[in-house]
């Protein structure tokens, strides 16, 4: 997924857009070299030290990875596990909507 | 290859020390039903470990070695499949003894069996002849988490052993699961519809809540290796807070350099939250 998320985010970086991770990685440091490499800039919470059975993912009831969901600038959930060209397709609607108002 | 080497040598130097140790016995074929299953069983953990030995080496990046590993494996799944027939010969010869319920467990514990003709056969002897027998419980943990998709053949035989044993079995810990199975089909086609935008959408998610809750009320304290309670609260949160059309509740945290933020911080935008991982 990281290159087709790369692209969204550079490509919308002058929209109201944001990609927020929520991170299960259990080593911080490890994972941060990895950010580096995979030159992954957007922000993400940390699961904590629990990895995948972090309380996170164990709120949302997540049991697969990766999980997405996409919000409108309302903070409402419009669609679930979105991934790549249909991710983008998603977010791109609702910045339509979202100007149109 | 490496092992191919390594796999002769050991051979030699087993056949030397078989030679000097082991006698040949006349007839050392197995012969009771259950001298026979743990045959079965045997020869398929033996296949099934020397599957994963040559698998672990190969290189998931060459294209040979992947066309290799798909080829072992399907190797493996024949010599997996016949045992499993074999294991069903041993039920079906007396499905309500000790070693038939011994054959039907030992099949219905691999989820692979649900997608094969031999599994559906294998549930539909379970839910007559062993619906009752506690030591189901490890067995509908399987099952209950991965009950045969509607399109499946097995699909009614897997529901109905589910039902027989949420009905009949005096452990539990075996109902819990069998009822969090059934429960879960409701949640299974809540989220297909919710994903198709079905008019009855709705409805099906308040049917969903509607079984969570009694498996809740029933089976939320029962224990078990996995806590049929916190299923059932995380499938339930999931379906008051998480479907298409609810605001997002708000995840309060901290980021990878450990600052404090909040998903409403980003209200006014449009989000893309990515539960992701490394790995």
């Amino acid at each position: 997924m990281y290159p087709h998320e790369r692209s969204l985010v550079e490509k919308l970086k002058d929209k109201p857009f944001a990609l927020i991770g929520v991170n299960s990685d259990r080593d911080k440091a490890k994972l941060k070299k990895r950010m580096e490499e995979e030159k992954i800039t957007w922000r993400s919470f940390w699961n904590g030290p629990e990895g995948t059975g972090g309380p996170i993912s164990k709120k949302w009831n997540v049991h697969g990875w990766p999980t997405t969901y996409v919000l409108d600038h309302k903070g409402v959930i419009r669609f679930k596990n979105v991934r790549d060209e249909k991710m983008e397709k998603a977010v791109e609607e609702l910045l339509k909507e979202m100007e149109g108002n | 290859m490496r092992r191919w080497f390594l796999g002769a040598a050991l051979g030699l130097a087993l056949a030397v020390s078989a030679a000097a140790d082991d006698p040949p016995k006349k007839d050392d074929a197995p012969k009771t039903p259950a001298e026979r299953l743990a045959a079965i069983k045997k020869e398929t953990a033996a296949a099934q470990a020397e599957f994963y030995k040559v698998v672990r080496d190969l290189d998931d990046k060459k294209k040979e070695d992947v066309e290799k590993a798909e080829k072992l494996y399907k190797e493996f799944g024949k010599k997996q499949e016949a045992g499993f027939a074999a294991a069903l010969e041993i039920a079906k010869a007396d499905p309500k003894s000790d070693v038939g319920f011994d054959a039907l467990n030992w099949m219905l514990g691999n989820q692979r069996t649900y997608y094969l003709p031999a599994g559906k056969t294998a549930l539909e002897l379970a839910a007559v002849h062993q619906a009752a027998n506690p030591k189901l419980a490890p067995t509908m943990r399987m099952l209950g988490y991965f009950v045969p998709h509607e399109s499946a053949d097995s699909h009614a035989a897997a529901v109905a052993l589910l039902k027989a044993v949420t009905e009949k079995n005096p452990n539990r810990v075996a109902r819990a699961y069998a009822a969090m199975g059934l429960a879960g089909l409701a949640v299974r086609r809540s989220a297909a519809a919710d994903f198709k935008k079905a008019a009855d959408a709705d409805k099906l998610a308040a049917a969903a809540e509607t079984e969570l809750e009694a498996v809740l009320k029933e089976y939320g304290d029962s224990g078990g290796t996995v806590d049929v309670g916190d299923w059932a609260k995380g499938q339930l949160f999931e379906l008051r807070n998480l479907r298409v059309g609810k605001v997002a509740p708000d995840i309060a945290g901290e980021d990878l350099d450990e600052v404090k933020f909040k998903l409403s911080d980003y209200r006014g935008k449009v989000v893309v939250i990515d539960f992701w991982g490394d790995w």
